[in-house]
């Protein structure tokens, strides 16, 4: 999140796309009425009418897939009918800069293709220079080649007309919605989007978030109370996760994970330290070098010297990507030996969940830790595994703690990192995660001292102090090492402006500095005080990542007097006369404490302004473009190129017209999946509690009335859904809170699944995601899981 | 305690996470029943209140006239009525249903007869006698944790203020504020059936709740003069209305409520 939990009841439109926060995010739902009660419209988009929906003020329905197509209508609207926010574009977007005059876009392909490669060659993307390597600029706006006349161009073909005929809605729900939430660009307003996984898993993900991105720079939303872009993450702690570096391509702190090219400290760093010529930017990652060799010296301490460039080469270098799909097809050509999934249920969670079962049979060990027994420690029994006898992996299951039964942070979607103390004691064996990773560190370090081995030392020379405690680890001392430390002193430092590129300071993620200091553990801190501005900063309650900074790129809701543009839920304000005349910022932490007008606001770009058009860093486009999902049942209305050029496939999809139309013959129907608010994710956490049984005891297919028909079933009864990857059966819940799409001249019917069911537990049922399909967003990987084509028919063994 | 404790049911404000009825499942130690799919309309489950399920979330999916769909979400519960129809016909002696100072009603499980006259006379459909205890069981209205200084536990875990807990006159006010919002909304609960501690924001009107228009108690002929837990030991020329009762099991209880909802009749008035 941009913002935080709380800051949305700021908010005076909350548009709610690709997420159902009434369902999976109860909680939030306080601060999404909190906001409806001081008069918010609450705006729905979704393939279902869900609870969310319900508490909304305006609902219109979208296809699985089709999000592009509806925030480029959204994005035409406030430019055609200019209520664009005009100086927030200027000030603090690159809508005036200029682009590289062979920059091209032509029939849904952008400049710089190779189809060989299915990539692109982004040089022709950029910015043209001046002779001091500074952007140019038209602050009128009106050159051909501004960031704003090709944005202008690009969605100038989505008019209602086009969208409502892609995405399947009416036109006048699609203009509702447009009016409504382009009221959130006048002065003193502000509107928020909240998604989640509806838009991030499909080969679009990362530019669906790119489209609402630049829709609330257009209105001027990000940086001020009740705006901005907002993930609601899927699980407690998986922000902070993500911020530790769980993915493959970043280290902690989102710095970038080394390639192979990177052979030393240097050409590391003069790959991923950006550059500005421009006084004016503040460039904050050309810190870069500091964080990384903070972070190398927490990995292995004294051993990582200046001679040894810090350890840098005991780093793991990638060479490829490592991301989920990709490291299952790696694993079914038997390339993975052994694998750890702590808290991780592919068997139920992964897609095309048969395969990655299949897969998980090719390794020699696999460790599982959990609170249960679930369907991937136990593969080898699934219903469908002929002979288990067959199946050689060694399995072994580690009875993990709950959150309750361990002390630690969880780092919320709002950037909070909240310290939590143990409640009651885990039972019988089980223990933390952190405990079983210090035994299986301190066991790797004595037998590869022991022993030798190839390549052993980034594990002999680790740096793993974090004993004590009354099971004989401490919590404490690794936060401790988060926050970072003088290397001499072992003195905390305050926060990561104290970090040092020299070795002298240690840090085992910079965006924590500041989080555990001497003055204590700043994350358990829990101060109801809330900031001068009565905004719901609540800046004594937790701690939040950068630098306790609640709202981020707060320098962009203020001009260049340092004056808020909304005077009411203001977030940071100059008050000149503070510190006897040199003033001094006031409300939330600014991003950075130079005077106003000094710096631009973005101060993470190089360019020092948010990105309308992303000049570099994606690999589908600098502009959002609709394509169909991988597998779809029409043509691409908007361009001629069916699907993402770049998407990542481990198959190539039905591109012929004749085997499109003879798959979509075959699985005619539209499927998409979602989660329940009585389950949680792969099941084991609550498929075990009667309670939650009792309320959702089933799986089950969301199925319209009038497919329902067509298919002469009744709700409650049995159904078989299929897909190329295999079937399923289910309850049949038919219902109004679905219906097909009209796409032109055409009705589409689609199902929905919730992918919570498996076959371990008190309650089972068929996964959903064994319909789902291997292929990926085209620059994170994540699965498309939430549109593929099926077919459903009446029947079932019950 | 609050002098006349009450709670405001605001649907309006309900998303149906249903942690209300974990809560209060959790809080009073009921059992989870034995659902094998959505026993109720949409996801509604179980069907209804029982002796294991004090409240329930009732999901209902309605076109409405103008063509908008409207997801209802319903609390199903104890309505603590000031007048309470089971507690008049409790023929238990001590009487087994009592209405405290505070106007909260409860059932004493060591004088229930079990004889499943609350069961048979309540508008709202909620005692039910329970196979296990052999006592008719209900919200509490959680008098333990009010008494304490606590919420009643579906108060306490609402995540958006949908249940709401105060002194009855405010918020009835509160309430006539939320309906007043709605062009055909409604408080239920300040004087249908004389009125009672359990106030409903409906914001269709009474139509779409499921509630009757005017819940008189049903008068209830027959009563059993006997307790059924001494006639389960040994019939003892009980009433013949008790002795069909006992052969049948308990359960034939639920099986007439339903027969009563359906028929609109009491099929077994003898």
């Amino acid at each position: 999140m941009t913002n935080h939990w709380n800051d949305i009841a700021n908010a005076d439109v909350i548009m709610i796309c690709g997420a159902n926060p009434a369902s999976n995010h109860p909680v939030s739902f306080k601060h999404i009425l909190e906001a409806r009660r001081r008069g918010a419209r609450v705006i729905t988009v979704d393939p279902r009418f869900t609870r969310t929906a319900n508490r909304s003020d305006l609902y219109c329905k979208l296809r699985p897939g089709s999000d592009v197509a509806f925030v480029g209508g959204l994005i035409l609207y406030v430019i055609q009918r200019e209520t664009y926010n005009k100086d927030y574009v200027r000030r603090a977007t690159n809508a005036p800069f200029l682009i590289c005059p062979d920059y091209g876009f032509n029939e849904g392909i952008f400049s710089g293709y190779d189809p060989g490669t299915r990539s692109y060659d982004t040089a022709s993307w950029s910015y043209q220079l001046d002779e001091t390597g500074i952007p140019r600029q038209d602050p009128t706006l009106e050159d051909p080649n501004c960031v704003f006349q090709i944005l202008k161009r690009h969605f100038a073909r989505y008019t209602p007309e086009v969208v409502s005929n892609v995405v399947g809605c009416d036109e006048e729900d699609f203009l509702a919605v447009a009016e409504a939430f382009a009221e959130s660009g006048k002065p003193g307003k502000a509107g928020t989007i909240l998604y989640a996984m509806g838009l991030t898993q499909h080969t679009l993900g990362t530019q669906n978030i790119r489209g609402w991105a630049i829709l609330q720079l257009l209105l001027g939303n990000v940086g001020v109370a009740g705006g901005g872009v907002n993930a609601l993450r899927g699980e407690s702690n998986v922000q902070g996760s993500t911020d530790f570096a769980l993915l493959f391509h970043i280290l902690p702190g989102y710095l970038q994970s080394p390639m192979t090219a990177d052979q030393t400290l240097t050409d590391y760093l003069q790959r991923c330290t950006p550059r500005s010529s421009d006084p004016a930017s503040a460039n904050w990652w050309s810190h870069t070098p500091a964080y990384i060799v903070s972070l190398l010296r927490a990995f292995w301490g004294p051993a990582a010297t200046g001679e040894n460039d810090y350890g840098f080469n005991w780093l793991p270098k990638r060479t490829a990507n490592y991301s989920h799909i990709a490291i299952f097809e790696a694993m079914s050509r038997g390339r993975v030996k052994g694998a750890f999934f702590m808290g991780q249920n592919p068997a139920v969670g992964g897609p095309d969940s048969d395969r990655e079962t299949g897969a998980l049979g090719g390794l020699d060990w696999m460790v599982c830790a959990d609170l249960w027994q679930t369907e991937t420690a136990n593969f080898w029994r699934n219903p469908d595994v002929k002979k288990p006898g067959d199946i050689r992996t060694e399995v072994f299951l580690l009875p993990a703690a709950a959150s309750f039964e361990k002390e630690g942070s969880i780092t919320n979607s709002g950037r909070w990192a909240q310290w939590r103390t143990k409640a009651v004691e885990p039972p019988g064996m089980a223990r933390s995660d952190l405990w079983f990773m210090d035994r299986l560190a301190r066991e790797l370090k004595r037998l590869y001292t022991k022993k030798g081995g190839a390549f052993p030392e980034p594990i002999v020379n680790l740096s793993w102090d974090y004993g004590g405690g009354e099971d004989g680890i401490d919590v404490h001392r690794v936060a401790r090492e988060i926050n970072g430390y003088e290397v001499d002193t072992a003195r905390l430092v305050s926060g990561f402006t104290a970090l040092e590129d020299d070795g002298t300071t240690a840090c085992g993620n910079w965006l924590y500095s500041g989080s555990y200091t001497e003055a204590g553990n700043q994350m358990a801190r829990r101060d109801p005080t809330d900031a001068p501005n009565k905004i719901g900063l609540y800046p004594g309650w937790s701690w939040c990542w950068p630098a306790n900074r609640r709202i981020l790129y707060n320098r962009a809701s203020v001009d260049r007097q340092g004056r808020p543009s909304d005077e009411e839920h203001w977030v940071i304000r100059w008050d000149s006369k503070a510190r006897e005349g040199r003033g001094a910022w006031i409300g939330d932490v600014p991003d950075g404490g130079w005077p106003p007008g000094e710096k631009r606001p973005f101060i993470m770009r190089p360019e020092g302004v948010a990105c309308l058009f992303a000049s570099c860093g994606l690999a589908d486009g600098p502009l959002p473009e609709h394509y169909e999902p991988v597998e779809s049942p029409v043509r691409n209305r908007i361009c001629g190129v069916q699907n993402n050029p770049v998407a990542m496939l481990w198959q190539e999809p039905e591109q012929e017209e004749e085997n499109l139309q003879g798959f979509c013959r075959q699985y005619p129907i539209i499927a998409t999946t979602f989660r329940l608010s009585e389950h949680w994710q792969a099941g084991q956490m609550t498929r075990n509690i009667g309670l939650l049984n009792e309320l959702m005891p089933a799986m089950f297919v969301m199925i319209s009335p009038g497919l329902a028909g067509r298919l002469g079933v009744k709700n409650g009864e049995r159904v078989v859904v299929s897909t190329p990857r295999g079937e399923l059966e289910a309850f049949a819940h038919v219902t109004a809170r679905i219906q097909p799409y009209r796409l032109k001249n055409r009705w589409v019917e689609v199902v929905a699944l919730p992918w919570h069911f498996g076959f371990i537990g008190k309650s089972t049922g068929e996964p959903a995601n064994r319909l789902t399909a291997h292929v990926g967003d085209a620059n994170t990987g994540i699965p498309e899981y939430k549109t593929f084509q099926c077919n459903v028919r009446k029947g079932g063994q019950g | 305690m609050l002098r006349r404790p009450a709670i405001l049911c605001d649907p309006t404000l309900c998303t149906a996470c249903r942690a209300c009825q974990v809560a209060c499942k959790q809080w009073n130690n009921l059992s989870a029943e034995e659902t094998e799919w959505f026993q109720g309309e949409s996801y509604t489950n179980p069907a209804r209140v029982s002796a294991e399920t004090w409240l329930l979330v009732d999901m209902r999916e309605e076109i409405m006239a103008w063509g908008e769909l409207v997801w209802m979400f319903t609390q199903r519960r104890c309505h603590h009525c000031i007048d309470p129809a089971c507690l008049k016909n409790c023929p238990a002696e001590p009487r087994a249903i009592n209405r405290d100072a505070h106007g909260i009603v409860t059932i004493d499980p060591g004088l229930c007869i079990a004889c499943g006259t609350c069961v048979d006379v309540c508008p709202f459909e909620v005692p039910t006698v329970s196979e296990r205890y052999q006592v008719a069981r209900k919200c509490t209205m959680c008098v333990d944790r009010q008494s304490k200084g606590d919420l009643p536990a579906c108060v306490k875990t609402c995540p958006t203020g949908a249940i709401s807990f105060g002194e009855r006159e405010h918020l009835i006010e509160i309430g006539r504020g939320r309906a007043g919002e709605f062009e055909k909304g409604h408080l239920y609960g300040v004087t249908e059936g004389g009125g009672s501690a359990i106030l409903h924001v409906l914001p269709y009107g009474v139509e779409f709740s499921g509630f009757p228009e005017k819940p008189g108690g049903r008068v209830h002929r027959g009563v059993p003069t006997r307790s059924r837990k001494s006639s389960m030991a040994g019939i003892d020329g009980a009433g013949p209305l008790l002795i069909g009762l006992a052969a049948a099991g308990l359960t034939r209880f639920a099986e007439r409520k339903r027969r009563v909802r359906e028929s609109g009749t009491d099929p077994d008035p003898k």
